[in-house]
């Protein structure tokens, strides 16, 4: 790279990583060993074009660290990959298993391409070639791939087809993100959601916060909103503000209504992307305000469920006194400044990895259920999601609470720790 | 052979001799036509008897004339000829067979030449050349006895008289119509008396398309089930006769009134029409025509003489007017008289009116043919409708990737009716390229869902008229029955789609999206839309737009014209001799034609200075600077340039990360390629929201300063930097985020983009606002596009009102005029938006909100009369308080603005 400063995602994972080594102590060669990916495979995938060409594709995985079980990770079709965001996003995934406490590592994969100058068949044809060249070293129990940015289940129908072609037999573990029916599991859609508002049951009780004289506020009401929302509810909570993207203005707004929103009312006049017909909305006596003032209700509980960097250090002020817990649904909703503040202020945050780790929990469920080839009723797949995530809270708070940290510091110490633990047994270290 | 040979009859006299015995006493002047071709055949091969016999009617007739006198009138009786020597000699040298296939064969080239003569007559009036045709095709029962160069005149004539004198268009139509497809053709005319008008452009371009899709070169590529609608048609002058017979000829006058005027009279001038009297031609032929059509529905379109002309965009200028064409005879033959005196109105509508001033076509004698085709379609519960409609262009002008070459064409494809597919909607139509079936605009679930179609357009048989419905109410009333569902709806299912199927489609509970990918992915509709544009275009020679439609069993060609040249996509001129230092891009990869305003403001990442910003969270800053921008500078006046890919979400390195709300406003959005180390990256081409560039009409440009574009970053270096005054809160992005008031920084010019996609060149220079580009083409831009004066009369009369107001009286400390008014961008339905100053101690605001309020409805009155666009109000009025005048918040930021600021307007 040219420039020593330039914004590097692998640089701030191993930051990140440090930060936590530091804390705990880490022995430099666990150290040394997280701090790089285990295995990483770099290869060709010549595919013939729809016009008679030959064009080849840049394929990889990389595979962080499986001491704790088969690697799992998403399959990238991006046109400017770089191998260093790759290496940051697979060690990002082994500390979310481990944070889970589900038996995975880290992996994270992909192909330099861009599907919108992709047929149908091409992109089938770069699917088929990245399996080809990589069989013997993916597999039900050794690397298990899934869906990422811009590849589907479909993708991974492919996949798992050439894999079953080369292996000579029926593997649906080899990859999951399936469709139900095809080696999928049930629950996936509410897996996320659900999570989240397991986590923050969990969180509440831990306080001794009866759910039922709490409210709430949620940004985003998409799928993990959604569904959270519908937990959270049904625990007696009350939401009493929810934001949403309007796609013929261009901008969000955010739905009040003090006495709690319905939630089948507002997903009947919902489109799939999450946007609230406002028109209606004001109809059914919602209050209408802009987007960000889902940030300034008076209420008990946050749940950003929407998009990154959303609490920052120039509107954390905003937040009310009232408010002493925030789920993190969404992927990074909260900058350093304003995490910083928050823990200040002693608001009880539940982070991103731990809160949204219902659906990798999931992922982890499709596998299980495809290696045993017995497949688990929807209310089976949530039961056992909620121990889960249950049994995750529960070990990161105790730490927190026992030694002091800081919820999102506490996650990262449970997860390193655990890694670099199966590490140590198995004698690598 | 003929029966009876040459051997004759029993007698033995030669069958040839008694038929032309025959010709000698009753056809004196055919018995010498034949006896001169047989003189000259005899010549021809050879025969010396035969050279003197000519030389002796030559002297006969005496070559006297001079090099300048014309010879002297000829006798032909008693000559060489008369008595039929010819054969004489023939009977000598040729066999009797011989003799008499050849005096059959000019026979019939000489009953036929009747035909010529009258075709070739420009005085022939059309029922006199139909009656020709009629007896052509009777005399000769199909067999054609003419010559093949006569036939080709003979076409031509026929082109001529019928349909057009366009030269490119007789050029290709005379090798593809066959005399028989006007014997055809006229069964389904309607024509007056004396009539000698034609059918028009639209008429021509249609018979143009369905002749050559009948060429077996058509069948050989795979064509041959493409149909054209079933179709009637009016000669053009029989709007002239309505108008004489109604005595209505100062309606001619229209063109020359001014256009307000046309515009406040028009509503009555269709009343008028509708309530006048047709001639009985008319009556009589839209009867015939109902018969044919029965109660199929009807489109009646206009076909001008002006209209469709090669290189003459008149699309969409005059009407065309569904016809649901139900209930009794007498009903819907009175709605099809309705319909056509509205489009024979629509000749005289302010907006033809005013483009054919522009383009100083209005001295054109107007005459209108009319087109009346069944929509093709099906039905589908109360409603009518084709599965699917569409249009395709020959050229593509939105390319969302590096693979599609411009003359690979781009297909808009609508369920319903295809009225959305031509038009600009909230609504998106499905995308494909025809010369790349496999590639797809969308290919995420989300994108997919997001830009397909929502809304189709069909006609209400039950209620008589055409509406536009969403597909799923559409698909719940019918319980998903519609024509090839399987092609057009997808069903969604967990994170993918399904092609729908009718038997286990349930649109109450499914999810289901108007993807078209099964018309896609499982036909060969997309390769035969390139067959068959690129056989029209072979044979038009100009790359073609065409309008199609699918009743759920055949696609039929709707329309064909050379791609039309708009303003909107006409290829500029790129100068030569521009001084360098006033280039401030160039480039030659991948350019589109169209047309974008002229730029007042430059929004610039630097590309070195944003990978040096330290973090991710500076660089989403960068994003979110760049949407406030976007909120803040004049709409559609500035370009956005910036390092790889816009909006992308991936690594934020590799991009600016915004969304289609952070640069929705934009005229332009520029991706500059700066190679990094060995490699070129990747450009996005706005894939991230494609479809949305698409229908804003924003335009796309891709730059690779290392190879082969240039990119002069001095001015935008050292001009100043408008970004910390404007938003100071991001003033320590100035490094890497410049926005440039070019007006400012260069005495007043602005930067122009001219694009050419015809030579793949791009130019964005520095000019003076008032030079026009000018297009290739011949036609003047459309200004109908740009912004015209709107803004001006709005301009002037806000000045005005201000002035008259008693401000002192209302407690009025101020009023400044802002937005596209005072930017000069205003479109024919902005409003005027003022900001009033309210001192302290003003009374009562209601008097002057009602001030105002009257001038906005009589302004909005104003607007209509001069556009025919009706709003409401005319005013956006907006009061401050000193307070927040002072504080500078809200719309008060405006007045005293570092850029775009606000216009303070004379108290008097």
């Amino acid at each position: 790279m040219a420039h020593d400063t330039t914004f590097n995602p692998f640089a701030m994972a191993r930051t990140q990583f440090d930060k936590i080594a530091d804390l705990i102590g880490l022995d430099p060669g666990a150290r040394g060993l997280l701090r790089s990916p285990l295995r990483e495979y770099h290869f060709s995938i010549p595919v013939r074009m729809d016009d008679g060409s030959t064009r080849v594709f840049q394929g990889y995985r990389v595979q962080h660290n499986d001491a704790r079980g088969p690697c799992k990770g998403g399959i990238r079709f991006h046109p400017q990959e770089t191998a260093d965001t790759v290496r940051a996003l697979s060690m990002w995934m082994t500390w979310k298993c481990a944070v889970a406490d589900i038996p995975l590592g880290g992996g994270k994969g992909g192909v330099i391409c861009d599907p919108h100058e992709l047929s149908a068949r091409e992109q089938e044809a770069i699917c088929r070639g990245w399996v080809r060249q990589l069989a013997r070293n993916i597999g039900p129990v050794a690397d298990v791939p899934a869906p990422d940015v811009m590849t589907s289940p479909q993708h991974m129908l492919w996949m798992m087809d050439e894999y079953e072609h080369i292996t000579g037999g029926h593997f649906p573990g080899v990859i999951t993100g399936k469709p139900v029916g095809m080696g999928g599991s049930l629950g996936r859609t509410e897996a996320t959601g659900y999570g989240v508002v397991y986590c923050l049951r969990e969180a509440l009780d831990k306080q001794g916060v009866d759910p039922s004289d709490t409210t709430a506020s949620f940004q985003g009401f998409g799928n993990v909103s959604q569904y959270a929302i519908e937990l959270y509810k049904e625990m007696g909570g009350t939401v009493v503000c929810v934001s949403s993207w309007d796609q013929t203005d261009q901008t969000t707004y955010a739905f009040v209504k003090t006495d709690g929103v319905d939630l089948e009312q507002l997903r009947g006049i919902t489109d799939r992307f999450g946007g609230i017909d406002k028109a209606k909305a004001v109809d059914l006596g919602y209050e209408v305000v802009p987007g960000d003032q889902w940030l300034d209700q008076d209420v008990d509980i946050l749940l950003p469920c929407a998009l990154e960097n959303q609490i920052t250090g120039d509107n954390v002020g905003r937040i009310k006194d009232r408010v002493k817990f925030i789920a993190e649904g969404a992927n990074g909703p909260t900058t350093p400044e304003a995490d910083a503040e928050l823990e200040k202020r002693g608001v009880f945050v539940i982070p991103d990895f731990l809160a949204n780790a219902g659906g990798v929990t999931c992922s982890y469920f499709e596998q299980v259920q495809c290696n045993t080839n017995f497949f688990w009723e929807r209310e089976l797949v949530l039961e056992r999601l909620d121990q889960k995530m249950t049994s995750a809270f529960h070990s990161i708070s105790d730490l927190a609470t026992s030694k002091k940290l800081y919820m999102r510091d506490a996650a990262y110490v449970v997860a390193i720790n655990r890694v670099a633990a199966a590490c140590r047994d198995r004698g690598w270290v | 052979m003929t029966p009876g040979g040459g051997s004759g009859d029993d007698r033995g006299v030669p069958a040839w001799r008694t038929e032309l015995d025959k010709i000698r006493e009753t056809r004196s002047h055919q018995f010498l036509r034949v006896s001169r071709k047989m003189l000259n055949h005899l010549c021809s091969i050879g025969l010396a008897d035969a050279e003197r016999m000519l030389d002796e009617v030559d002297d006969s007739s005496g070559d006297q004339s001079g090099p300048n006198m014309p010879g002297p009138q000829e006798h032909l009786e008693g000559s060489v000829l008369m008595e039929g020597r010819p054969f004489e000699l023939a009977d000598r040298f040729l066999g009797d067979d011989e003799i008499l296939t050849r005096l059959r064969k000019w026979l019939q080239e000489d009953k036929a030449s009747f035909f010529s003569t009258v075709v070739g007559d420009p005085r022939s009036t059309m029922p006199e050349i139909a009656e020709a045709i009629r007896r052509y095709n009777d005399v000769l029962r199909g067999r054609s006895g003419l010559a093949p160069s006569t036939l080709k005149s003979l076409r031509v004539s026929l082109i001529q008289r019928f349909l057009t004198e366009q030269l490119d268009y007789i050029t290709v139509g005379k090798e593809v119509v066959r005399i028989t497809d006007f014997h055809d053709l006229l069964d389904r005319i309607i024509m007056t008396g004396g009539c000698m008008g034609k059918l028009g452009g639209k008429a021509a371009g249609m018979l143009l398309a369905k002749w050559i899709l009948e060429t077996p070169e058509a069948e050989r590529r795979g064509l041959a089930g493409v149909k054209t609608p079933r179709t009637w048609y009016m000669a053009s002058d029989a709007v002239m006769d309505f108008i004489k017979l109604n005595d209505l000829d100062d309606v001619m006058e229209q063109k020359f009134k001014d256009v307000s005027q046309v515009r406040r009279e028009y509503p009555n001038l269709i009343k008028l029409f509708r309530a006048s009297s047709f001639p009985s031609e008319v009556i009589a032929g839209l009867t015939r025509a109902l018969e044919y059509f029965g109660e199929a529905p009807l489109i009646v379109r206009s076909s001008s003489l002006l209209e469709d002309r090669f290189g003459t965009a008149f699309s969409g200028k005059y009407k065309s007017l569904f016809v649901p064409n139900q209930g009794t005879r007498a009903e819907r033959l009175d709605a099809l008289l309705m319909a056509v005196a509205e489009v024979w109105a629509s000749t005289l509508g302010p907006d033809p009116i005013e483009y054919r001033r522009e383009r100083g076509l209005q001295e054109f004698v107007e005459e209108m043919g009319i087109l009346i085709q069944e929509v093709v379609g099906t039905r589908v519960g109360p409603w009518y409708l084709p599965a699917f409609a569409g249009v395709a262009y020959g050229r593509n002008e939105f390319r969302w990737s590096s693979r599609i070459q411009r003359e690979d064409g781009l297909l808009r494809l609508v369920p319903g009716l295809g009225t959305r597919a031509v038009d600009r909607t909230d609504d998106f139509p499905v995308l494909a390229v025809p010369a790349l079936p496999g590639l797809r605009a969308n290919q995420t679930l989300d994108e997919v869902v997001r830009y397909s179609p929502r809304q189709a357009d069909v006609i209400n048989l039950e209620e008589r008229r055409f509406e536009t419905v969403s597909l799923v109410d559409l698909l719940r009333r019918t319980n998903g029955d519609y024509p090839l569902v399987d092609k057009i709806f997808s069903v969604v299912r967990g994170e993918r789609t399904e092609r729908a199927s009718q038997l286990l489609l349930d649109p109450e509970k499914d999810e289901i999206v108007a993807d078209l990918e099964g018309l896609l992915a499982d036909t060969d509709f997309v390769p035969k839309a390139h067959a068959l544009m690129t056989l029209l275009e072979e044979h038009l020679g100009t790359p073609v737009d065409i309008e199609f439609a699918h009743d759920g069993r055949d696609i039929y060609l709707l329309q064909c014209r050379p791609q039309a040249v708009t303003a909107e996509n006409a290829p500029a001129v790129i100068p030569r001799d521009v001084d360098d230092e006033d280039v401030v891009f160039a480039a030659r990869r991948f350019v589109s034609n169209g047309w974008v305003p002229d730029l007042s403001h430059v929004v610039w990442v630097e590309a070195e200075a944003y990978s040096r910003l330290p973090d991710a969270e500076a660089m989403r800053r960068v994003g979110r600077a760049v949407g406030k921008l976007n909120r803040a500078l004049p709409r559609r006046r500035f370009v956005l340039m910036g390092p790889g890919r816009w909006g992308s979400r991936g690594d934020i390195k590799l991009g600016v990360r915004v969304t289609y709300a952070d640069i929705n406003n934009t005229a332009m959005l520029v991706e500059i390629a700066r190679r990094q180390g060995n490699y070129v990256p990747d450009l996005s081409f706005g894939t991230h929201f494609f479809q949305d560039l698409v229908e804003a009409d924003i335009r796309y440009l891709p730059l690779y300063p290392d190879d082969d574009s240039d990119f002069a970053e001095g001015l935008l270096r050292t001009a100043p930097n408008l970004l910390p005054e404007m938003l100071p809160e991001y003033a320590d992005l100035a490094h890497c985020l410049r926005v440039i008031d070019v007006q400012a920084a260069t005495d007043g010019r602005v930067l122009r983009v001219l694009l050419n996609a015809d030579t793949d060149e791009a130019l964005a220079m520095l000019a003076s606002p008032t030079d026009r580009p000018q297009p290739v083409s011949d036609a003047p831009p459309a200004t109908s596009i740009e912004p015209r004066q709107f803004w001006r009369w709005r301009f002037r009369m806000a000045e005005r009102m201000v002035r008259s107001m008693d401000a002192e009286a209302h407690g009025v400390s101020g009023v400044y005029l802002y937005g596209s008014v005072k930017n000069g961008t205003a479109g024919p339905d902005s409003d005027i938006d003022l900001l009033v100053h309210m001192s302290d101690d003003a009374p009562d605001r209601r008097p002057l909100e009602a001030w105002f309020e009257g001038w906005s409805g009589a302004l909005a009155e104003m607007n209509f009369s001069r556009t025919g666009v009706r709003v409401d109000g005319m005013l956006d009025v907006t009061f401050l308080t000193t307070a927040e005048v002072v504080a500078g918040t809200g719309l008060a930021a405006k007045i005293g603005a570092i850029t775009d600021a606000a216009r303070p307007l004379d108290l008097d």
